[in-house]
């Protein structure tokens, strides 16, 4: 008999802790004196229950345990538990391997991958935005067909107006271009009430194919006639060139 | 299902075998309904909650009982207990704090606190006429068994040092498994 045999009925009434639990398991392996005496304790530990008055069971109560057991409530708590136990048990597993340093830098970088993660979803909102409004149908407004303006060519093409969310513009596409040589290039007119405008300046591509975009001013400016002529250069404010192709 | 043994039983409830676990209600509803009546000092619905967590915990934890550390029976009145302790526990915690807030009236119920210790004794005997147990053993049995209370806590309610009471409670159980082994005692046991 020694100090840790005190301890027996204790350990019967589930009344030590887990270290206390241990060591007494381990003591009761070596002492005769316990393990002889331990299946005598136990017995009357269990038989305690038994002291309870014999009561009548209400005849609904199987029904309410297994409702309780079986329905969606109670396997929910369950499920939930089975959740908390395996994050306990991840904790438990990951916890060794990290230092205070160590945790201090994962949890830096979790709040850096956090800040650029965010970062990526609000650029993400920006695009998606734009191409939402890129993808707003474009209105064509009024389409104006282009002849050439001289015998020697077969230029011709089309001029559109279109209108989006952002205003309305202008776009001009002609065919059978005649060449151009050194710096000349083709320069767009606007023509309302005999003023002009200047609407951008193109060389276009070898095959004679040529396009150009121009942004109307406001809503309130309008033409009436559009006129392409050749120029010596793209710095021209005034038509200096002959007309080569536009509306009859 | 009726011919099975609760080992076969537990088997078949390891499988999710619905018919096996209500069989095994069926054998031990009686002690489990009335050992919980006894630790809620026969609140039928208190009795009933405490039930419910019992069977649930049997079902979802199936698969930790292993019947070479003893029987079912032991390991089914171990977790109705741990169940009905933590129920107790809990609203004596909330007896505590209702207590807090009415100060003047627990002047009186700290008075009355050994009476009511003897209200418990008086029902104890009745429970435990059979045994010859001390009325010191009765109480630490009562305390410790059915009211949840810890033998660190009892010590200090009887004002006696740990190591007493654990001896008190080794001379009980000692005295009580000789009673035991004349009179029974035991109720209603399904053997494995």
């Amino acid at each position: 008999m020694n100090k840790e045999c005190e301890h027996l009925a204790a350990y019967v009434a589930f009344e030590l802790s887990q270290e206390e639990y241990n060591r007494f398991e381990h003591h009761l392996s070596q002492c005769k004196a316990c393990s002889s005496e331990l299946k005598e304790l136990q017995d009357a530990w269990f038989a305690l229950p038994y002291d309870a008055e014999e009561a009548d069971v209400p005849p609904d109560l199987k029904s309410e345990v297994m409702n309780y057991v079986f329905t969606e409530k109670s396997t929910e708590v369950s499920a939930e538990r089975g959740f908390i136990t395996t994050l306990l048990k991840w904790k438990c597993a990951i916890k060794p391997h990290f230092t205070p340093l160590a945790s201090t830098i994962v949890v830096l970088l979790f709040i850096t991958v956090a800040g650029l993660i965010y970062q990526n979803l609000q650029l993400n909102q920006v695009l998606s935005d734009i191409e939402e409004s890129a993808s707003s149908p474009v209105k064509i407004t009024r389409t104006l067909a282009l002849q050439s303006a001289t015998p020697s060519s077969n230029a011709q093409g089309y001029a559109a107006v279109i209108e989006t969310e952002y205003g309305r513009e202008l776009i001009v596409h002609l065919n059978q271009l005649p060449k151009i040589q050194g710096e000349q290039a083709y320069q767009v007119w606007l023509l309302n009430d005999g003023k002009r405008k200047n609407a951008g300046t193109f060389r276009p591509a070898p095959n004679g194919k040529g396009v150009i975009t121009y942004r109307l001013p406001d809503t309130d400016f309008s033409f009436e006639n559009i006129g392409i002529t050749l120029e010596p250069d793209d710095r021209g404010t005034k038509p200096r060139g002959k007309k080569v192709v536009g509306t009859s | 299902m009726k011919d099975k043994s609760d080992r076969e039983l537990l088997q078949l409830i390891g499988e999710n075998h619905r018919p096996a676990f209500e069989e095994l209600y069926d054998r031990y509803i009686k002690l489990v309904y009335s050992v919980s009546l006894k630790a809620t000092k026969g609140d039928k619905e208190k009795a009933k909650e405490i039930v419910q967590q019992v069977f649930l915990r049997i079902w979802t934890m199936k698969k930790n009982y292993d019947p070479d550390k003893g029987k079912f029976a032991n390991w089914l009145i171990t977790i109705t207990r741990n169940i009905f302790i933590d129920y107790i526990r809990k609203e004596k915690k909330l007896e505590e704090k209702r207590q807090l807030y009415t100060r003047h009236e627990s002047l009186k119920v700290a008075e009355g606190f050994p009476r009511q210790c003897g209200n418990q004794l008086l029902n104890m005997q009745l429970e435990e006429a059979k045994s010859n147990l001390s009325e010191e053993q009765r109480r630490l049995i009562t305390l410790l068994y059915w009211e949840g209370y810890s033998l660190k806590e009892i010590a200090a309610m009887e004002n006696e040092p740990v190591g007493t009471i654990k001896s008190r409670l080794h001379q009980s159980l000692k005295r009580l498994r000789q009673n035991l082994g004349t009179e029974g005692g035991v109720w209603d046991e399904q053997g494995m």
